[in-house]
C-alpha cells in the first residue's frame, strides 16, 4: 500500500533504509525522554547495522533482528529502572549508598509504580483478573455481610451474652412431645421466686393489636404484653416518657402503652405524643413511653407494648401455657451455673406436683442461640460456599497470571540478569498481584453491596435480625482480608515459580519459546483444585435443588392455587356476647359470598400454615389416654364449606353442613392422623369427643361424623398433626364461646390478590373499625413457609454455577496454551499420519486428566460436606448416589465443552506451518 | 556548602585523578567506548563498528551502545562534538570525543586492569607473554 502514496523526495534521492518494524517497536519501549535524546540516531543506525547483517544472509540477518530486539528491551527496562531511581538532575553517581530503609522505601514505590503501569498497559489481563476476583471477594464479602449482622454481632442489648430465654418443655414421658412450649403464670410466678442465678425475669405475650380511630382505617400491628420487669431484664428504658411500674402490671393497672420509635416517627412526625390516648383493640389506652430506636423485642416490627397483668393471688391454671419468658443472669453466674439451678428447682416442682411436671419442666437457653441459631447452619453453609467460591477464583486468577508469567519470562529473566535480586522479584510480583487485587477489593466491595441487597430481598423473611444487617467497619475488614489474602495466595506461588532460576527461564524462552513442562503440570495442579472445588459446590446445590424439589413435590393435602386467606379478628369489647359475634361472622360471610369472581368462601379458627388456635386437651367418652400418650391434638373450628373451599379431601363420613347450627347436636370431624393415633381399630365414626377443662362446668360432646385427610399444618418438612374439627357455629356450646380470631378462606375463579380489595371494603362497610389482617394468596402461605430452603438453595446454585463456569475457564485456559505449546508436536503427528481419533485423544487426555483429579479428590471431601448438609435436606440422603452420579456427569460434560475449542484449534493445525513456525 | 563546580571547568590533574578513581571500576562496555574514543571523535557507528573489532568479545548492541553512550555523557566522561557529521544518506550524526575526565577515568582504568593482570601472573593464572 505504501508504494502507491506519493513521496516528497529526498535531497540526496537515495532511498532510505527503514529497519523492520520489530526493531521500531522495540526502540519505542525505551523511556520517552531516551527517544527524544538518541530515538533519530538510533533508527539510522539500526538500519544500517541490519543492512551489513543482511550481507551475511537471511539466517544472520534474523539472528541480527533477535539479539537487538533483545538488547533494546534490556536496555528499555534498565533505562526505566535508573530513570526511576535517579533524579532528573543533576545527572552524578550519588557519592555514598543511601541509607538502607530509605533504598527500600524507594524501590517499593518504584515497583508500585511499576505494577500500576504494567496493570495499566495489559488492560484485558487487568480487567479479566480484577473482574474474576470481584466476583469471589464480592460473593464472600456479601454472605459475610449477613452472616456478621445476623450470626455475629452481639444483640443489640446492654451486656447481651447474659441473656436468656425461659423454655417449657414436654418430654414423651408426659404423654406429650413438645421440646419447646410456653410457660404458665404460676410457672412463672414460682420460677421468679424460687430462682437465686437469675437477676430478674419477665413474661411477655405476642399480640396481633387493631389500631382503629387512625385516619387512614383500622390497622392490625404487632404489640405484646409485657410485665413491668422487661425493662430490668433488657435495662431498657423509654427515650420519651416513662416505664411500667409495677401498678400497671398488677390486676386493676391503668391503661397505659409504650409505643416504639418508628411508630412516634410515622404517626406523630415525631411530636407531642405522651397523654395521647389511642384505641386498642377496641379500648382506649395512653402512651406514656416511646421506645428507643433500637429496641426491637420480641419482634423487629413490634410497635406497641402493654402492661400484662398479673394477679399472684389468681394467677390462673398451671397447664394453661400462653406466655414466653427472658431473664437475665446474676452478674458471674454462668449459664451452666443457671441450668444446674434450674434442675434443682425443677425436681422440687415434679416433688410438688407430680401430676404436671413429670416430663414436664423448664429450660434455659442463651437468647443468642435461640434468636439466630436456626439460621446458623444455612448461613455457615453458605458462607463455606463463598470461601470456596473465592478459592476457585484465587485458582482461577493464578493459572492466568501463570500463563502470563510465560510471556514475562523475557522481562524477569532480564530483571534478575540486571541484577535484581530475587526476594526484590518476588516483592515486585507481589505488588503487581495487590494492585489487582486492590482493585478487585474496590469492585467486589460494590459486588457485594448489590448482593446484600439481593440476599436480602431473597431472604423473604426466613433470616432472624436481617433488619440488622448492614456493610459495618468489620465487613470492611473482612473485605481488606479477603484481598490481602487472594493476593498472596494468587501471587505468591506463581511469583516464586516465575523467579526460580529466572536465567535458564530466559534462556529457554528466547530459544524455543516454550515454558517449562513443571509449570503446565503446576496449572494442572491448579485446574484440578478448581474442579475438586467447584464439584463440591455443585454437589451441594444439586442436593438442595433435589430437596427442594422433593418438598415441593409433597402433597400438603390442601389445594393452593386460587385460594385468598385473611384474618378477621372481632374483639370482646365491639361484639361481647356470642350471638353478636356469630351475627357478624354470618354477615361477612353472605356478603363475601356474594363477592364477583368468589366461587365459595368459609371461616375457620384455623387455616394450615397461617393461623392456628393451639392444641387442647380433649377427652373421648369411654377411652382412656395411654400414660405415654395424652388425649391432645390441633383445634380447629371451621364453619360449613372450608373443606370445600381447600379441597381437605373427606374419607368417610360427612363434613359440616348448613344443618349443623347451635340448637343441633354438636359434631365433630378429625383427620386420618388423629385416628390412627388415638382411635387405632376403632370405627371413629359415632364416638364423642370434648374439649377437657380444669372447669367445673364441663363443655358439651360432639359426636365424630366425619374423618378428612391429612394436611401440612406448620410447614411442608413437618409430618401431619392429629386434628379435631368443630363446627363454628356450635362452638359457643362446645368451647363456651365463639372463636375470635377466626380467617376467612375463599375459593375464587379469578387471581385472588384482586381480590383484597373489594374484600376489605366490604369488612369496612360492615365494620369499619375492623382490620384486615395480613391477605394473602394460599401460594405465598406455602412459599413462605418454604422461604428459607429456596434462600439456601437459590445462593447455593448461583455459587455452583459461578463455580462451574470459572473452573471450565480454566480447564479452557490450560489446554489451549497446552495445544499452544505442543503445536510442534501435534504438527509432526499429522505429519506422519496421526489420525483425527488420535489427536482428539492426546488434547482431551491433558485436558481431562486435572478433571478426573479433581473429581476424586472433590468425591472424598464431599462426605465431609455431606455430614454438614444433612440437616438441610428434606426427603433425601445427602449421600444420594443419583446427585453424585449426576453431578459429575454435569462436571465431565462441561469439562469436555471446555476442552473442545483447543482440540478442534488442534485439529485443523496445518503441520507445514506448525513446524515452520519453530 | 561551597558552590559546585561546573562540570567541564578545567580542573587540576590532581582533581581528576582523585574524581577518576571514584569511577572505578568501570563496566566492559565503558570502557570499550572510551578506548575507542581514546583515537579521536567518533559517530555512533564508527565507535559500534570499532568496538567490535577491539578484542576483549565485548559486544555492543543498539540499546547498549546508547545506554552507554548515555550514561558515561552523564558522568561526564564524554560530549557530543558541536560540528554535526553527515552520514552516506545526508542524516545528521553526532560525533562523541573524551573529556579530560573520561581520558582520566580511561586511564585509571587501565592502570587498575594492569594490577589485575599483574596479579593473575604472580599467581601463576597466566603465563608471561616473554617467557
Amino acid at each position: 500500500m505504501s508504494e502507491l502514496r506519493p513521496r516528497a523526495p529526498h535531497p540526496d534521492a537515495l532511498p532510505r533504509p527503514r529497519p523492520t518494524p520489530l526493531v521500531r517497536l522495540a526502540l519505542r519501549l525505551l523511556p520517552q525522554r531516551f527517544r527524544a535524546e538518541y530515538g533519530a540516531e538510533m533508527l539510522e543506525l539500526a538500519a544500517e547495522r541490519e543492512l551489513r547483517a543482511a550481507a551475511g544472509g537471511r539466517k544472520a540477518r534474523l539472528a541480527w533482528r533477535a539479539r537487538t530486539c533483545f538488547d533494546l528491551i534490556r536496555t528499555a527496562l534498565a533505562e526505566r529502572l535508573a530513570s526511576s531511581f535517579t533524579p532528573t538532575t543533576p545527572p552524578t553517581r550519588s557519592p555514598r549508598p543511601r541509607p538502607r530503609g530509605e533504598r527500600s522505601m524507594s524501590t517499593f514505590w518504584h515497583d508500585f509504580r511499576l505494577a500500576l503501569r504494567g496493570a495499566w498497559r495489559r488492560p484485558s489481563f487487568s480487567l479479566l483478573v480484577a473482574g474474576t476476583l470481584a466476583l469471589g471477594i464480592g460473593t464472600s464479602t456479601a454472605i459475610f455481610t449477613v452472616v456478621h449482622g445476623v450470626l455475629l454481632q452481639p444483640l443489640p442489648f446492654d451486656e447481651p451474652e447474659d441473656l436468656v430465654r425461659v423454655h417449657g418443655r414436654f418430654d414423651p414421658e408426659s404423654g406429650f412431645d413438645f421440646p419447646e412450649f410456653p410457660l404458665s403464670v404460676p410457672e412463672y410466678l414460682d420460677y421468679r421466686a424460687a430462682a437465686k442465678a437469675v437477676e430478674s425475669v419477665a413474661l411477655y405475650r405476642l399480640a396481633g393489636l387493631s389500631l382503629t380511630g387512625l385516619e387512614g382505617g383500622p390497622e392490625r400491628v404487632r404489640g405484646a404484653y409485657v410485665t413491668p420487669e422487661l425493662q430490668r431484664v433488657l435495662r431498657v428504658e423509654p427515650v420519651l416518657g416513662r416505664g411500667f411500674l409495677p401498678e400497671d402490671g398488677a390486676p386493676e393497672g391503668s391503661d397505659v402503652l409504650w409505643i416504639s420509635h418508628r411508630a412516634w416517627q410515622d404517626r406523630f412526625g415525631g411530636g407531642e405524643v405522651l397523654g395521647h390516648r389511642l384505641t386498642v383493640d377496641g379500648r382506649p389506652r395512653t402512651v406514656v413511653g416511646v421506645m428507643p430506636d433500637a429496641f426491637r423485642f420480641p419482634q423487629p416490627d413490634t410497635q406497641l407494648w402493654l402492661p400484662l397483668r398479673i394477679d399472684p393471688a389468681n394467677p390462673g391454671s398451671r397447664q394453661s401455657h400462653g406466655f414466653r419468658s427472658i431473664a437475665r443472669l446474676e452478674d458471674g453466674v454462668a449459664l451452666a451455673a443457671a441450668d444446674a439451678e434450674m434442675r434443682q428447682i425443677m425436681a422440687a416442682w415434679q416433688a410438688e406436683y407430680p401430676d404436671i411436671h413429670t416430663g414436664h419442666y423448664l429450660f434455659l437457653r442463651a437468647l443468642h442461640e435461640d434468636t439466630v441459631g436456626a439460621a446458623r447452619t444455612p448461613l455457615l453453609t453458605l458462607l463455606l460456599a463463598s470461601g470456596l467460591v473465592l478459592l476457585i477464583v484465587c485458582a482461577n486468577v493464578a493459572s492466568i497470571v501463570l500463563a502470563k508469567g510465560e510471556d514475562r519470562g523475557r522481562e524477569i529473566g532480564v530483571r534478575a540478569a540486571l541484577g535484581a535480586s530475587r526476594p526484590r522479584l518476588v516483592q515486585m510480583l507481589l505488588l503487581e498481584g495487590l494492585t489487582l487485587a486492590a482493585t478487585g477489593g474496590l469492585l467486589g466491595l460494590g459486588v457485594a453491596r448489590l448482593l446484600v441487597r439481593a440476599l436480602l430481598a431473597l431472604e423473604a423473611g426466613s433470616l432472624p435480625r436481617s433488619t440488622e444487617v448492614t456493610m459495618s467497619p468489620a465487613v470492611l475488614v473482612f473485605a481488606l482480608a479477603a484481598t490481602a489474602a487472594t493476593a498472596i495466595l494468587f501471587t505468591l506461588l506463581p511469583a516464586f515459580q516465575a523467579t526460580s532460576a529466572p536465567q535458564r527461564k530466559l534462556a529457554e524462552a528466547t530459544l524455543r519459546g516454550t515454558a517449562s513442562s513443571r509449570r503446565v503440570l503446576f496449572r494442572q495442579g491448579l485446574v484440578a483444585a478448581e474442579v475438586a472445588l467447584s464439584f463440591l459446590l455443585v454437589l451441594g446445590a444439586g442436593l438442595l435443588i433435589r430437596s427442594l424439589n422433593e418438598l415441593l413435590r409433597v402433597d400438603p393435602g390442601f389445594q393452593t392455587q386460587g385460594i385468598l386467606v385473611a384474618g378477621v379478628v372481632p374483639t370482646p369489647t365491639q361484639y361481647p356476647d356470642s350471638e353478636q359475634a356469630m351475627a357478624f361472622w354470618r354477615e361477612l360471610l353472605e356478603k363475601v359470598r356474594a363477592l364477583p369472581g368468589v366461587e365459595r368462601a368459609a371461616v375457620s379458627s384455623y387455616v394450615p400454615m397461617m393461623q392456628g388456635s393451639g392444641v387442647w386437651d380433649f377427652d373421648l367418652e369411654g377411652h382412656q389416654a395411654r400414660s405415654d400418650l395424652a388425649f391432645n391434638a390441633v383445634f380447629a373450628a371451621p364453619g360449613e364449606g372450608y373443606f370445600e373451599v381447600l379441597g381437605v379431601p373427606l374419607r368417610s363420613g360427612r363434613v359440616f353442613d348448613g344443618g349443623d347450627r347451635l340448637d343441633a347436636e354438636p359434631v365433630a370431624v378429625v383427620n386420618e392422623e388423629f385416628v390412627r393415633r388415638f382411635l387405632p381399630g376403632v370405627d371413629p365414626l359415632g364416638e364423642r369427643i370434648r374439649v377437657a377443662t380444669s372447669q367445673d362446668s364441663p363443655l358439651s360432646w360432639a359426636r365424630i361424623v366425619g374423618v378428612v385427610g391429612d394436611g401440612r399444618g406448620e410447614s411442608l418438612d413437618k409430618e401431619p398433626m392429629p386434628v379435631y374439627y368443630f363446627a363454628h357455629e356450635q362452638t359457643p356450646s362446645t368451647i363456651g364461646g365463639p372463636s375470635r380470631g377466626l380467617a376467612v378462606v375463599m375459593r375464587t375463579t379469578i387471581d385472588p390478590a384482586a381480590l383484597v380489595a373489594p374484600l376489605r371494603a366490604t369488612l369496612r362497610e360492615i365494620d369499619p373499625e375492623l382490620p384486615l389482617i395480613s391477605p394473602q394468596p394460599m401460594t405465598e402461605v406455602l412459599a413462605e413457609s418454604t422461604a428459607r430452603q429456596r434462600f439456601t438453595t437459590v445462593v447455593l446454585a448461583v455459587f455452583a454455577a459461578v463455580a462451574l463456569l470459572l473452573g471450565a475457564s480454566g480447564i479452557y485456559g490450560v489446554l489451549a496454551f497446552a495445544v499452544a505449546q505442543r503445536r510442534r508436536e501435534i504438527g509432526i503427528r499429522t505429519a506422519l499420519g496421526a489420525r483425527p481419533v488420535e489427536l482428539l485423544r492426546l488434547v482431551a487426555r491433558q485436558g481431562l486428566l486435572p478433571v478426573w483429579i479433581g473429581l476424586l479428590v472433590g468425591g472424598g471431601a464431599s462426605f465431609a460436606l455431606a455430614r454438614l448438609l444433612s440437616g438441610l435436606l428434606y426427603g433425601i440422603e445427602p449421600t444420594d448416589p443419583t446427585t453424585y452420579a449426576l453431578v459429575a456427569l454435569g462436571v465431565i460434560v462441561v469439562a469436555l465443552l471446555a476442552c473442545w475449542s483447543p482440540a478442534v484449534r488442534a485439529l485443523r493445525l496445518d503441520p507445514t506451518r506448525a513446524l515452520r513456525a519453530e | 556548602m561551597p558552590p559546585a563546580a561546573p562540570r567541564h571547568a578545567p580542573q587540576s590533574p590532581a582533581e581528576l585523578a582523585r574524581r577518576a578513581e571514584a569511577l572505578l571500576p568501570l563496566r566492559p562496555a565503558d570502557l570499550h567506548v572510551l578506548l575507542v574514543l581514546s583515537d579521536g571523535p567518533l559517530h555512533s557507528y564508527g565507535i559500534s563498528k570499532a568496538a567490535d573489532s577491539v578484542a576483549g568479545r565485548v559486544a555492543l548492541e543498539l540499546g547498549s551502545l546508547y545506554r552507554t553512550l548515555n550514561r558515561l555523557r552523564t558522568e561526564g566522561l564524554i560530549e557530543p562534538v558541536a560540528k554535526i557529521e553527515r552520514g552516506p544518506q545526508g542524516q545528521e550524526r553526532r560525533t562523541w570525543r573524551l573529556t579530560a575526565l573520561g581520558r582520566a577515568v580511561a586511564r585509571a582504568e587501565a592502570e587498575r586492569l594492569r594490577e589485575v593482570v599483574e596479579a593473575a601472573r604472580t599467581r601463576k593464572l597466566l603465563r608471561d607473554p616473554m617467557s
